[in-house]
């Protein structure tokens, strides 16, 4: 096993309901950088589905950000863009939000994990 | 490769018990950071209760600024695993020497005389942080050992198919 390298400074970004949004940067995750881009984004009942997707789709593409969280309900809703992302970086974090508790069954790396158990699926 | 196939039976089952503690090491991270998250959620709606709804919501961050700073630091280390990255995270609080003025508490976007709760979830959510980049080394390792297993059926596939078909039968591939 070898160091490949190291990033330091990176950023993790939320997706999320008003309260998640509001607690985590209260904590000190929220950073705008230069070209006037949140690391976060409020989801709630009006926000369009593409909307979320677009947004989950540019955070991927930032370098700067190296872990995403996100409500499980949210995630529920762009789950097919959940899964077809299989990089490394940045990870992909489902989190409980204040109405939704966490379900590990819904969990996209759980599910995948335990698809391990079945090796007929497999091929 | 000239594994044989005994070989290659006993890693899968090494990588599958391996599995097995990640998830349930991952499900109880998940666990205690529902319950630091519940707690947070549970402040913040008693500082909205004492403050209005409206004093304590997104609006108060400052969006148009670009004074916004996160307050902290993650540290990315890639390491390369039989030709695969594997990321792990660390995070801690920047140093505020090093960056003097710069980074504001979030707090400050709030009011100057916040309510106690509101400390309590800032505190809440910091520390969920921490659990967070726990869950996200578990998870990059579980991607690893799922590679690694998918691999390694790939293998037992390829070489029960190779040998002869009376083995294949006994070994039941």
């Amino acid at each position: 096993m070898a160091l490949h390298s190291a990033g330091k400074g990176k950023l993790l970004a939320v997706i999320g309901d008003e309260d998640t949004c509001v607690g985590f940067l209260l904590g000190g995750v929220g950073e705008i950088n230069k070209h006037r881009q949140p690391n976060f984004m409020v989801v709630d009942k009006n926000t369009a589905v593409s909307d979320i997707e677009d947004t989950f789709k540019r955070f991927i593409k930032r370098d700067d950000i190296d872990i995403i969280l996100i409500n499980q309900n949210v995630a529920e809703m762009i789950r097919h863009v959940i899964d077809s992302h299989t990089q490394p970086i940045p990870s992909v974090l489902e989190i409980p939000s204040k109405d939704h508790p966490y379900d590990a069954s819904k969990d996209s790396i759980l599910r995948r994990a335990k698809g391990m158990f079945n090796p007929e699926d497999i091929h | 490769m000239h594994e044989s196939i005994d070989d290659i039976c006993k890693a899968i089952d090494e990588n599958l018990l391996r599995n097995l503690e990640l998830m349930q090491e991952k499900i109880d991270v998940n666990v205690q950071m529902e319950k630091i998250l519940r707690d947070g959620y549970i402040e913040l709606a008693k500082a909205k209760y004492i403050r209005g709804k409206e004093s304590i919501s997104v609006l108060q961050v400052p969006i148009e600024d670009e004074r916004v700073i996160t307050l902290f630091e993650l540290e990315t280390k890639l390491t390369e695993e039989t030709g695969k990255i594997v990321p792990n995270f660390d995070i801690s609080l920047k140093k505020s020497d090093n960056y003097g003025d710069e980074i504001q508490d979030p707090i400050k976007w709030f009011g100057v005389l916040v309510p106690q709760s509101l400390r309590i979830a800032q505190k809440r959510f910091q520390e969920s942080l921490y659990l967070v980049v726990r869950a996200a080394n578990i998870q990059a390792e579980i991607t690893s050992v799922v590679d690694k297993l998918q691999s390694l059926y790939f293998l037992k596939h390829t070489s029960c198919s190779t040998n002869d078909p009376k083995n294949s039968v006994i070994l039941s591939c």
